[in-house]
């Protein structure tokens, strides 16, 4: 018995190790920048990364797309960076960097040649400390932004994050997406533009993740060197607000240029640290997790209604939209497709799915989990967002068990409780040519 | 003691040291000593069958991809295009042994990936099922079942893909460079179509499959959480029913540069943005010492955020999210290429930009620092790719199918660095071009194409690469109006009061006419307010001769004389009253319309339309040029016996008289007959003879 048991916490220590836990070490500059180090020497290189914990969500409703702005600005250079010069230092040292903005949150990275890590730090603590907000900056960058939108926007159904989210979303500054309102930048004023970087882009607003080829005690001191001395601002107040129920479906009809119609939903989540977030998350790979998922099998292989089928949970730090997407196969149309993507959410909601289909889920979610950390810039930003949003870094080692602590009931429960018409934006992307507005015009 | 004490002091200094990093703000710090990435190792063996296998052991995650690659020359598809991909999907629907739902269930049931394609297999999971994992992939390799029920399934959805990318600019982009520079009877410039789908057959993917997928020709390579014995071993058991069989080559010619450059564009009405691209087919084999420095001379012109192109188009003129250049690097042709996504009223001025970058890399020496900056960050971009284990085995796997050097990508650097700027300065010379270049545009051509001109006639093409007839179009712009059309041509010919002031005119022209033995010569006066003349001569031989004075006209010819009445009496009239017909319009104006702007000839031109009657169709229809303001063109339905014939006229060039823009050649078609109308001399005022009216 004793020897059993000796060989079953053996065979779990080895799964473990075999799971490849990711060391770190964290801490707290007086300034309030928090800092996380994962040091692995099997590549020289090293990701700097920077979190700026400000996203969409955090702007003014007459201010909308401002973060995502910065994201642009920031580079055109600081105090001692002359325009244009940040991309030259990290491409000349043979590194690569760029940015990304999200409702919640501002990513920063320079991906480097290991003994190039100082460079990073410097880039950074720049940025952070007395970037450069010109004129000049302002008005190329809104032009740049203003092609980014419209090459987004030239891509077929493109619009329908933006369109089920303004609709998803009243209150909540989920109601805008990152890319924001061009209006809004036009009209912004220098001055606003300086407010909005005095107020986020701070040290006890931002997470420094660093992962890769290099020596801890040594890359403590140069932070410190570089980051100690950036004065700590004012708390950054996240918003608090209350949006109330949805109140009934909500529908609409996009006239896009495309040839499939295609079916959107968006359903209201909770936010992502909860519970039922991590069942959502379960039964949306029930739902379309690979080819044998229930709506893939349904749509796409027996019916073949669908050309594709597509479900993924949205989710946010304070909460997001479960989004469900079909693609109609050629020759066939939307009500082809919806009566079924209505039964498959009705039986999530009236059945338990099968031992063996749980099975499968826990398989597919561990497999995932497993191969998710394999190069330097990934695990900086997973141990950066894990702190920000989870409270926790250690997430990056321990988030598969939220996932394992999902019951066969939980999923069924969330789908009952979220996966309701109520809670749901039904969006009809159309050709163009069907507008009956365009008829008219003809 | 002293020398303890020293020691000690000494000791605290370098703690100090070592404890106070002193750093400097206002430059970038300097690097510490640099470690060379070092590239993983692999080992490679074969199988009996020919199979050549490449394994790369990485334990750090337990994780296991498995890839096979058919190394087969290219194929043309004809109009069954499609059909290799579609063999690719089909052999992973269904085994004699495993539906496709359940291939599907226990691929997902182990959390892992599995693919097929028209050249290549692979699967990747977690290493503790690479047993079964290897187990579907032979059986997917060996035993493809080609279900009748799935095929049809597979070319819906392969319609459903032609007609989603269909309206994607990046898949009719590239169409439509595929076509322009390899041409539709190419392996690669053949473009899928609806009716290419419809045709293949299930035949067609069986026998594909049959001559193609064989050991022979393929590279089986794993990477990741296995041993190179064990793969030794699994291999050998799975694949060794896998049979060899002679697989059919295929030669091609290479495809060369176009005689001059050509313009290209597909019309996409309701762009915003233009896609651009330029290029030229290059000839560029792998292995070849070209590589390196043209991948530097790359980068310097477009490779990335510090290349000219992106500084240049975004960070100056902010015309672009992003703009780059590119190359490939193929047996046959590959190209080298520069394009971005630009707004309409920019599209002219990015391709400005772009031949003008292209034009300095290939006449300019480029800087040192341009050099060495290039040099560092691709070899930086080499370091980070080694990170990802499957880089070592994409090395080990064109060296086994190029017939690379061994230590080829382990000498990468060594031959990056010994790149010299006169290097780049030749490669960029020999592969890229500015006089032979194609510029590809898929944009919306209401508002492009008329600029687009400028570079040289616009030859159109459908989203399928298809040739297809010049878009047409009319459309209201902003604040236009007939009577500033007809202001700006006024003002382009020398202004009105001139025009209002000449008082006679008399030019001499001639008339080529296809198939007659000599030319038509005319001599055309008038004499404000009450004379015009009108005389075509042959030879010695007068055809016919018009004169209209005081408000008589007659006209003569080789029929006798007879005198003018209706109409055409009336047109005389009018034609007396100014030495340009136009200027009349003024005392008519009621009977003209604006129509909208349209694009004739690659011209972008305001439409006028000239009734005699509200009520009836116009009689005329006018064309002036939207820049320059010149009259272009005009068009008249003509009666006759072989019905409605359509006469167009179209000024091709203007001369300068005494201040003033006269026509100087005229293009005439009536019906299927051209005729070219030159204007030899003009007189004015009192140069006039007013015997040519006796």
């Amino acid at each position: 018995m004793k020897k059993l048991i000796m060989f079953c916490a053996l065979a779990l220590s080895g799964a473990l190790s075999g799971q490849n836990k990711i060391d770190f070490e964290e801490y707290d500059l007086k300034n309030g920048l928090h800092v996380i180090l994962h040091e692995d020497h099997s590549t020289p290189i090293v990701a700097v990364t920077m979190m700026y914990r400000v996203g969409s969500k955090n702007e003014e409703k007459s201010q909308t797309g401002f973060a995502h702005f910065f994201e642009h600005l920031t580079f055109e250079g600081s105090e001692n960076i002359d325009r244009g010069e940040f991309d030259n230092y990290v491409n000349s040292a043979g590194g690569q960097l760029n940015a990304n903005t999200s409702q919640d949150r501002t990513f920063y990275y320079e991906l480097l040649p290991s003994n190039q890590l100082e460079l990073g730090l410097w880039l950074e603590s720049e940025r952070m400390l007395h970037a450069k907000i010109k004129k000049i900056g302002v008005d190329t960058q809104r032009e740049v932004v203003k092609e980014e939108k419209r090459q987004r926007y030239s891509q077929p159904y493109a619009t329908f994050p933006e369109n089920i989210f303004k609709r998803l979303y009243v209150e909540h500054p989920y109601n805008w997406t990152p890319i924001g309102s061009i209006e809004h930048l036009n009209s912004a004023t220098l001055d606003a533009f300086k407010a909005f970087y005095n107020k986020f882009y701070l040290p006890n607003n931002a997470t420094l993740s660093i992962a890769g080829d290099l020596d801890i005690a040594k890359t403590k001191e140069l932070i410190k060197a570089y980051f100690g001395d950036i004065p700590e601002g004012d708390a950054v107040m996240q918003p608090d607000i209350q949006e109330p129920p949805l109140g009934g479906e909500k529908t609409a009809t996009v006239f896009d240029d495309v040839q499939l119609p295609a079916l959107m939903m968006g359903y209201r989540m909770p936010p992502q640290k909860s519970d039922d977030a991590y069942a959502l998350e379960m039964a949306g790979t029930v739902l379309s997790g690979g080819a044998s998922s229930r709506m893939y099998k349904r749509l796409v292989d027996e019916d073949q209604t669908a050309a594709f089928v597509q479900v993924f949970p949205f989710s946010l730090e304070q909460g997001g939209a479960f989004i469900m997407l079909a693609f109609a196969n050629a020759d066939k149309e939307i009500k082809d497709m919806q009566p079924a993507i209505e039964q498959e959410i009705e039986q999530l909601q009236n059945e338990l799915i099968s031992e063996r289909e749980f099975q499968k889920i826990q398989n597919q979610m561990e497999s995932a989990f497993i191969q998710s950390n394999s190069r330097m810039a990934g695990i900086a930003e997973s141990l950066a967002n894990y702190h920000t949003f989870y409270g926790d870094a250690n997430y990056i080692n321990t988030e598969i068990e939220r996932y394992r602590n999902v019951s066969r009931k939980d999923i069924q429960d969330v789908a009952k409780k979220y996966l309701v018409k109520e809670n749901r934006v039904v969006l009809n992307y159309l050709p163009k040519s069907q507008d009956p507005e365009l008829e008219n015009k003809n | 003691m002293k020398k303890s004490i020293y020691s000690f002091l000494l000791l605290f200094a370098a703690y100090s040291l070592s404890g106070q990093v002193s750093i400097d703000r206002s430059n970038a710090p300097k690097p510490g000593p640099a470690r060379t990435p070092k590239i993983a190792a692999y080992e490679s063996f074969e199988l009996n069958n020919g199979l050549k296998v490449f394994v790369v052991e990485d334990h750090k995650l337990p994780r296991i991809t498995m890839s096979l690659i058919l190394d087969r020359d290219p194929i043309i598809e004809g109009n069954k295009a499609g059909y290799t991909s579609m063999a690719g999907d089909i052999i992973g629907s269904g085994t004699d042994s495993r539906t496709k739902a359940q291939l599907d269930e226990e691929i997902d049931f182990m959390g892992a990936n599995f693919s097929s394609s028209a050249s290549s297999i692979s699967a990747g999971g977690l290493s503790k099922y690479t047993d079964d994992l290897l187990d579907i992939f032979s059986d997917v390799l060996l035993n493809p079942s080609f279900p009748e029920e799935e095929f049809t399934k597979l070319k819906t959805q392969m319609t459903s893909g032609v007609k989603a990318n269909s309206e994607n600019v990046d898949a009719i982009s590239s169409n439509l460079t595929g076509v322009s520079i390899y041409g539709l009877e190419h392996p690669y410039g053949e473009v899928m179509t609806e009716a290419t789908v419809d045709a293949i057959t299930l035949e067609d993917c069986k026998s594909y499959y049959d001559a193609y997928f064989r050991p022979n020709i393929a590279y089986m390579v794993i990477i990741g959480d296995i041993t190179v014995k064990e793969a030794k071993k699994k291999l050998g058991t799975s694949l060794k029913k896998w049979k060899r069989k002679e697989v059919p080559s295929l030669e091609y010619s290479k495809t060369s540069l176009p005689a001059s450059s050509r313009i290209v564009l597909v019309d996409k009405p309701s762009a915003v943005q233009s896609l651009i691209w330029v290029g030229n087919v290059i000839d560029l084999a792998p292995g070849h010492p070209d590589i390196e420095p043209l991948r530097i001379a790359n980068k310097i012109l477009g490779g990335g955020v510090l290349g000219r192109l992106f500084r240049n188009l975004r960070e100056d003129k902010a015309f672009t999210y992003g703009a780059y250049s590119n190359f490939g690097v193929d047996k046959l042709n590959s190209t080298f290429s520069a394009s971005a996504k630009v707004r309409n009223e920019v599209t002219d001025s990015a391709i400005v930009e772009f031949m003008n970058e292209l034009k300095t890399i290939r006449t300019e020496v480029v800087s040192q620092e341009d050099i060495v900056n290039a040099k560092s960050s691709l070899s930086g971009s080499f370091g980070r790719s080694l990170e990802s284990t499957s880089s070592a085995a994409s090395f080990a796997l064109n060296i086994a199918r190029y017939g690379l050097p061994k230590d080829y990508y382990n000498n990468y650097l060594n031959r990056l660095d010994d790149v010299t700027a006169e290097d780049v300065l030749r490669v960029s010379k020999k592969y890229m071009t500015t006089d032979n270049i194609t510029i590809a545009v898929v944009g919306k051509a209401q508002d492009i194409a008329a600029k687009l001109s400028a570079f040289g006639s616009i030859e159109y093409y459908d989203k399928f690469g298809q040739p297809s007839d010049e878009p047409e179009f009319l459309f209201t712009p902003d604040g236009v109006t007939l009577e500033n059309i007809m202001g700006n041509y006024y003002q382009a010919l020398g202004g009105l009061d001139q025009l209002k002031q000449l008082k006679a005119i008399s030019q001499e022209s001639s008339i080529e006419i296809p198939g007659a033995p000599q030319k038509l010569s005319v001599i055309s006066a008038k004499i404000i307010p009450n004379k015009v003349l009108e005389e075509q001569t042959m030879g010695s031989m007068t055809l016919s001769k018009t004169l209209f004075t005081d408000g008589k006209a007659e006209k003569s010819g080789m029929r006798g004389t007879s005198t003018v009445e209706g109409p055409e009496l009336e047109e005389l009239s009018r034609q007396a009253k100014y030495v340009v017909d136009q200027v009349g319009w003024l005392d008519r104006l009621e009977e003209f319309h604006f129509d909208g702007q349209t694009l004739i000839n690659g011209k972008a031109v305001y439409q006028v339309s000239e009734f005699s009657n509200a009520n009836e169709k116009p009689k005329k229809t006018h064309y002036f040029d939207v820049v320059t303001g010149l009259f272009y063109q005009s068009m008249e339905t003509q009666e006759s016996p072989q019905g409605d014939m359509s006469i167009t006229s179209t000024v091709l060039d203007w001369q300068q008289v005494g201040g003033i823009k006269f026509e100087k050649t005229i293009e005439t078609k009536a019906g299927p007959q051209t005729f070219t109308i030159t204007v030899e001399t003009i007189k004015l005022n009192d140069d006039v003879s007013s015997s040519l009216f006796e």
